[in-house]
């Protein structure tokens, strides 16, 4: 087939743009987390040190507890899968007055900047002028600042993500559902098919696509969550609600060991690649 | 109306009420008085604009405008660039094809801390460090990967049959992009935008690491307002509604550019 002998220049703007700014710093990244920074009399000396900063995370508490976090954070999966499916569930169909409204109201949600997120819930979770928190205080609870709490501080994170969340689950679930040909369920009615039945055996199935997404989208805005955590602990050393995204940011600047850091994100890339593998592997075939 | 609609209707609304209240809170709350809103914002014991008045002398606007140039360059520079790269690799054939292609891929996934470190002393040498357009080349580069596999996958279905004939009269590979390729690709380039319009705009992590807090955009600049102790409700209140108005807007203009660029992925 004939090609443009020009047309291969096409790719350069492209290829510098991610060379300079995205390729480079990533290699640079894996390269700095084999050495660190000595200051001696002034002077800054990088020092090869092997697999010293890994051994050093291995053995860091503070590592262990970002570590766990992260985990932690992985609960957003279910809960925005199961949540944002209810929502699309009922959102979908046909009798819900002002569908478009409460569709908005949702789904919305994803829009919002993470930041915001935040600041909607250190409001809402707020002991005094919370409406949550006013709410748990009707049922019976104790006023209490579940955002400051270490016991519960993590869980007000995975809410307010949560919260954030839903709304791509839902525009993605919906969007499935809507793709789905009426037909089935007609001709499933016709048998005599209940809506159980049919949730089960036409629904679920044909859901496959927006599930993989959803599951897998969620599970890498778990691992990346930064925002929301930057706004929900401000102003103390928040490392009790840190997952590893937000220990890296914290040791490049609080503690300004840029090698160290380096490492930190490098297994956090290595987590969110070993997450995605799967997915990133359908990708490529398409 | 049957009876079970009707019990239908009332739980939708109250759930998605339910689930609105902390925002209806926030707007609620960037309304009224400190005294008021720590009484519960619900009771609306009062009503007032200073805390907008507030956030605008203490300059928030300029913030607002941060963010405007931010997100207006970091969709246009990568676009026009992913759009090129995504036409030149669906019609070419060359050795490492798929492997570049695999590491496109792999780039769309990497978290941001993959790059602060090395980048931070990039920008800091070669003075891009607190610069409007070092935070636009980063975003834009950011995104180049993700929007370069969108648009491929699109022009791999646009037939060759245009471009062809454009080239048997003489036309070179710019006209052909510009006047034929381009626009085939609107309704694609518009589920892009839309969506790095609203990553652009609520980014934080690049925001406070490339830049110094005068030059911060509007999602960055409003943390400045958190307190633990002492929290200005109306402050925080007030200045997130001003910086969510501009993705709200983008999102109910573009409602089906989202959905459309969201189920994209749908075919996996």
């Amino acid at each position: 087939m004939y090609q443009s002998p020009t047309l291969k220049y096409f790719l350069f703007p492209a290829f510098i743009l991610m060379g300079i700014f995205v390729v480079y710093p990533v290699i640079f990244t894996v390269i700095l987390s084999f050495y660190t920074e000595v200051t001696t009399e002034g002077q800054v000396y990088t020092i090869f040190i092997g697999l010293s900063n890994y051994i050093k995370a291995f053995n860091d508490p503070r590592f262990w507890i970002a570590f766990k976090n992260s985990l932690i954070l992985l609960l957003i999966v279910p809960l925005a899968m199961g949540i944002g499916l209810g929502f699309a569930l009922l959102l979908h169909r046909k009798d819900i007055i002002g569908k478009t409204i409460l569709r908005t109201l949702v789904m919305a949600g994803m829009v919002v900047p993470p930041v915001i997120v935040g600041i909607t819930w250190l409001l809402a979770l707020d002991p005094w002028a919370g409406i949550y928190n006013k709410l748990l205080q009707l049922l019976g609870f104790p006023p209490r600042a579940y955002l400051y709490d270490p016991e519960t501080s993590i869980y007000a994170v995975v809410l307010a993500a949560t919260w954030a969340w839903v709304g791509f689950t839902t525009t993605t679930f919906i969007a499935n559902l809507e793709a789905i040909p009426k037909e089935l369920y007609e001709s499933a009615a016709i048998d005599g098919a209940g809506p159980v039945k049919m949730f089960l055996t036409i629904t679920l199935p044909l859901l496959r696509p927006s599930l993989i997404v959803n599951f897998v989208m969620t599970m890498l805005y778990a691992l990346k969550l930064f925002d929301i955590i930057y706004v929900l602990g401000a102003e103390s050393p928040p490392l009790h609600t840190a997952p590893l995204a937000y220990y890296m940011y914290y040791v490049m600047w609080f503690r300004y060991d840029y090698c160290y850091a380096a490492t930190l994100a490098v297994i956090l890339t290595a987590i969110v690649l070993l997450a995605s593998f799967w997915y990133l592997r359908k990708m490529v075939k398409l | 109306m049957k009876v079970s609609t009707i019990i239908l209707n009332i739980v939708a609304w109250a759930l998605v009420l339910f689930w609105a209240l902390p925002f209806i809170g926030l707007i609620a709350s960037s309304f009224q008085t400190f005294e008021s809103v720590t009484k519960g914002w619900w009771t609306f014991s009062s009503l007032t604009l200073n805390n907008y008045i507030y956030v605008v002398t203490k300059g928030f606007l300029r913030h607002i405008g941060n963010s405007v140039v931010i997100t207006i360059g970091s969709v246009i520079i990568p676009l026009i660039v992913a759009g090129m790269a995504a036409y030149a690799f669906s019609r070419l054939s060359f050795k490492l094809k798929t492997m570049l292609f695999l590491v496109i891929v792999a780039l769309q996934v990497i978290p941001q801390q993959m790059v602060l470190v090395p980048l931070l002393k990039l920008m800091r040498l070669t003075h891009l460090y607190n610069t409007i357009i070092g935070i636009i080349l980063v975003h834009s580069a950011f995104a180049t990967p993700w929007i370069l596999f969108f648009l491929k996958n699109f022009v791999d279905v646009i037939p060759r049959d245009y471009e062809d004939a454009a080239k048997v009269d003489g036309s070179s590979d710019i006209d052909v992009f510009f006047r034929i390729i381009l626009p085939l690709m609107a309704p694609a380039l518009g589920s892009v935008a839309a969506i790095q319009a609203i990553w652009a705009w609520n980014d934080l992590l690049f925001a406070i690491t490339f830049l110094m807090p005068e030059n911060w955009p509007s999602t960055a600049a409003v943390t400045t307002f958190v307190s633990r102790y002492n929290p200005n409700w109306g402050a925080l209140t007030s200045a997130s509604l001003l910086s969510i108005l501009v993705p709200i807007t983008l999102y109910i203009c573009l409602q089906k550019y989202y959905v459309r660029g969201l189920s994209g992925g749908l075919k996996a």
